[in-house]
């Protein structure tokens, strides 16, 4: 699977996520009259929406992997990570919204056009920021974290405009807009934490031969793990010969460094064997009987 | 005594009720800052006299609070909270608004004079010199703006006095087809521009007080809104409009109808030294304002109107104008009736994530191949040559013999590179000059899946294919392939692949800029 397809995956999670979330917000905002107040109100669908669309994207990388156990730690922790994004996004989403929609809404009528949309697709922005972080969260990455609150403030931010304009001029039915609004939203923040995140990685480690060949992983961590385990960052449960828990990688300043963690049949670079190196681009990687390409970005 | 008491009784209410008339209610400001923590919205209404004096003895009691949305009627809401003088210490946003038609280049009286400093215009100068003089509260911001047949000398909200002193000395006067005097269509525009602005907001409008639009059309002002929709903007911003007319004789009737309707003062000005009040009479009006707070409601509306009400004695005097706040959610206004349907968007999504997790982005590669990876460092996507079962070598070279053509690599030759297959494994053996397999020069190796080959400025990878790499049965397996690649045999002359043209052509660009 290449990089490309990693962005598109990420954007159709993103579609399911709001495919999801639209019955349910549906349901909660035809009863908005009924909440105690607006700061409830808020928590709660923000709760829900983000519950569904960060169980989605915590999916990911279990999808991606075929590893159940992935799938149900992401599912688990995108749910409460989500769940809690999602209520805090919205919050500040309202509060953003409140604060720049109400000087654009009382602003010159001229201004007030182009300005309202935007006031409230930053603070869509908001709440992709929160949606974007789950991931990162959930694999305590600080990188994966940076990578999603700028992926997903972008996403956030142009979804959200779809969304308003999709309100006010494109749909006449709330309905139907609020879909379209749900699916861009959720595609948007998919595809852009996909791409943000292809930026922002510093090499890729390219599979060149097996089942998976072709498969491009990013590195986008500090550091990652190399095995058969299913928990590893680059799990290889499909090769022979890979151990457990075979190698590691280490991000240090301008160097990327492998570490052999003491494996059964040893890690190689360029058919040498070796137990701690720094990478050059272009060097062949071998673990077990899975052979990478290490290329720097 | 008793009828003393009666007509005393009576003789009052009359006169409250007379009193209560000329009074004027103005909801200045409505804050919805902390709407979404605790559901609160402030309102600050100012409450005058006949005069334009504020007043101050107001109680909680008197006063009503109504919250409506769109098409909906007005709810009472309760007053949690309740103070007069809420916002003494707060700057105010104060903007002139000076009439520059040609009009105010005569004197008091309308009449053409070469005596400058008896010109009305001089007099509107001097005034707002005065007023700046005045002007002591450092969070104050002063704008200005001038106008005739359109609006000038613009000067954004400032505290910096001297820099509005400065654009008043350049206020020149205006050719003869522009001195009109668009007093209503200026007065809307400055009120729409103020409304950007935060806080209290106060015009300070100076002009000799005739509207004089000019017949034609008019491009600054292409569609004419009249005083009426320009008293009702200021209402609705808050804004109180102070206007100081610079005539001898009677008062002007705009300017009275504007200051009156906008919770203002019309002031007459021929002497400049009256004005020395001024500054304080404006603040103390417009700061002496009541605080009132209630609890939101949770109609869904982008936009909420609040009105206050004000009893005293028999009568209620409802505010000028009703005040809206943004009150708006993130996701838009519910759906009118709830529809069933849109459940079944679940199971829909559920099935495309079922569907999704299906896809397997796997290698379809079974046998061994030679895959062309990257050719000059970019990744190149060509059809793999499959090593048949019944092959024994394929050859990588320069010309069209080869099994694997590779144009335009000037250090190979024909049949130079050759992948011989002994038993199980396959060996890489290069004939003249050492070649990179995994970044190590040889010239000859045991291949192992996944090795890259290197020839000149293109890279291939070996792969075995998934067969040998799983465990799969391999003789169920084997015995397909068997079937296969006889199948295959004859059209081995199409399996090869050859790097496209355009590298062949590149080839031949390079040489030709070589020579």
């Amino acid at each position: 699977m290449s990089l490309t397809m990693r962005i598109i995956f990420f954007g159709m999670i993103g579609i399911i996520g709001g495919m999801l979330a639209w019955p349910l917000a549906e349901v909660l905002i035809s009863f908005q009259g009924n909440f105690p107040s607006l700061l409830i109100f808020g928590i709660i669908i923000g709760g829900v929406v983000g519950l569904v669309i960060g169980g989605c994207f915590g999916m990911n990388e279990g999808i991606l992997s075929h590893s159940s156990a992935k799938l149900k730690g992401g599912l688990i922790m995108g749910i409460i990570i989500g769940a809690v994004g999602g209520a805090v996004g919205v919050i500040s989403g309202i509060q953003v919204g409140l604060f720049m929609g109400t000087s654009f809404f009382f602003a010159p009528a001229s201004f007030k056009t182009v300005g309202y949309p935007i006031a409230r697709a930053l603070g869509w922005a908001a709440f992709g920021i929160f949606i974007g972080v789950v991931e990162g969260i959930r694999s305590k990455s600080f990188a994966k974290i940076k990578n999603g609150i700028i992926g997903g403030f972008i996403g956030g931010f142009l979804g959200g405009i779809v969304f308003e304009y999709s309100l006010k001029l494109f749909v006449p039915d709330v309905l139907y807009a609020r879909l379209l609004g749900f699916i861009v939203l959720g595609l948007f923040i998919g595809i852009f934490y996909g791409f943000v995140e292809n930026k922002l990685a510093r090499a890729s480690f390219y599979l060149l031969n097996g089942r998976y060949k072709g498969k491009e992983y990013l590195l986008n961590q500090r550091q990652m793990t190399i095995g058969r385990d299913e928990q590893a960052d680059m799990s290889l449960a499909d090769y022979r010969q890979v151990s457990a828990k075979h190698a590691s990688l280490h991000s240090k300043k301008d160097k990327i460094i492998l570490k052999d963690k003491n494996s059964k049949m040893g890690t190689y670079i360029n058919d040498k064997k070796v137990n701690e190196a720094a990478l050059k681009n272009g060097d062949v990687i071998r673990v077990g009987e899975a052979q990478f390409l290490f290329r720097k970005k | 005594m008793t009828g003393k008491l009666i007509v005393l009784k009576t003789v009052l209410l009359f006169l409250s009720a007379v009193f209560c008339y000329a009074q004027t209610v103005i909801i200045s400001q409505v804050d919805n800052a902390s709407l979404l923590m605790d559901q609160k919205i402030k309102v600050y209404t100012s409450v005058t006299d006949e005069y334009g004096n504020p007043i101050t003895n107001l109680t909680q009691e008197q006063f009503e609070l109504y919250e409506a949305v769109p098409d909906k009627e007005a709810e009472k809401r309760d007053i949690i909270f309740f103070k007069h003088g809420a916002n003494v210490n707060e700057g105010i946003n104060l903007m002139f608004l000076v009439d520059n038609s040609g009009s105010m280049y005569t004197n008091m009286y309308g009449q053409e004079t070469a005596n400058e400093p008896t010109w009305r215009i001089s007099y509107a100068k001097e005034a707002i010199k005065e007023l700046l003089r005045n002007i002591n509260n450092p969070d104050d911001r002063i704008s200005l703006i001038s106008f005739n047949i359109k609006l000038d000398s613009e000067i954004a909200p400032t505290g910096d006095k001297a820099s509005i002193a400065k654009a008043l000395t350049e206020i020149k006067r205006p050719e003869k087809e522009e001195s009109y005097t668009e007093l209503y269509e200026a007065l809307y525009h400055s009120v729409d521009k103020m409304s950007n602005t935060k806080g209290r907001k106060v015009i300070v409008m100076l002009s000799d007080g005739e509207n004089f639009p000019t017949k034609e059309e008019n491009p600054h002002f292409p569609e004419r809104k009249g005083l009426d929709k320009a008293i009702e903007l200021a209402q609705r911003e808050g804004i109180s409009v102070f206007t100081i007319g610079l005539i001898e004789g009677a008062r002007d009737p705009d300017l009275k109808k504007i200051a009156d309707e906008t919770g203002g003062v019309n002031y007459k000005v021929t002497d400049i030294r009256k004005l020395k009040e001024f500054y304080n009479h404006i603040r103390d009006r417009v700061l002496s304002e009541y605080l009132i707070m209630y609890y939101a409601g949770m109609e869904p509306a982008e936009k909420k109107y609040v009105n206050v009400k004000l009893k005293t004695g028999a009568a209620v005097i409802e505010a000028e104008r009703e005040r809206a706040y943004y009150s708006d959610t993130l996701f838009g206004m519910p759906q009118t009736g709830f529809i069933f349907w849109i459940f079944l968007m679940i199971p829909l999504a559920l099935l495309f994530l079922w569907l999704l997790s299906k896809i397997r982005f796997e290698s379809k590669q079974k046998d061994p191949c030679l895959e062309v990876l990257t050719i000059d460092g970019k990744k190149k996507k060509l059809p793999p040559l499959t090593i048949m079962e019944n092959q024994s070598a394929v050859t990588i070279g320069a010309t069209e013999s080869a099994d694997l053509t590779i144009l335009g690599e000037p250090k190979l030759k024909a049949d130079d590179v050759t992948v011989y297959k002994k038993g199980g494994a396959y060996t890489v053996v290069s004939r003249h000059t050492p070649i990179e397999v995994n970044n190590q020069l040889v010239k000859s190796k045991q291949l192992r899946s996944g090795d890259l080959i290197k020839v000149g400025n293109t890279t291939i990878v070996f792969n075995e294919g998934i067969e040998k790499t799983l465990f799969t049965a391999p003789h169920a397996k084997k015995a397909k392939t068997v079937i296969k690649a006889e199948a295959k045999t004859k059209p081995v002359e199409k399996n090869k692949t050859s790097v496209v043209q355009s590298q062949k052509m590149r080839s031949i660009d390079k040489k030709k800029k070589k020579k």
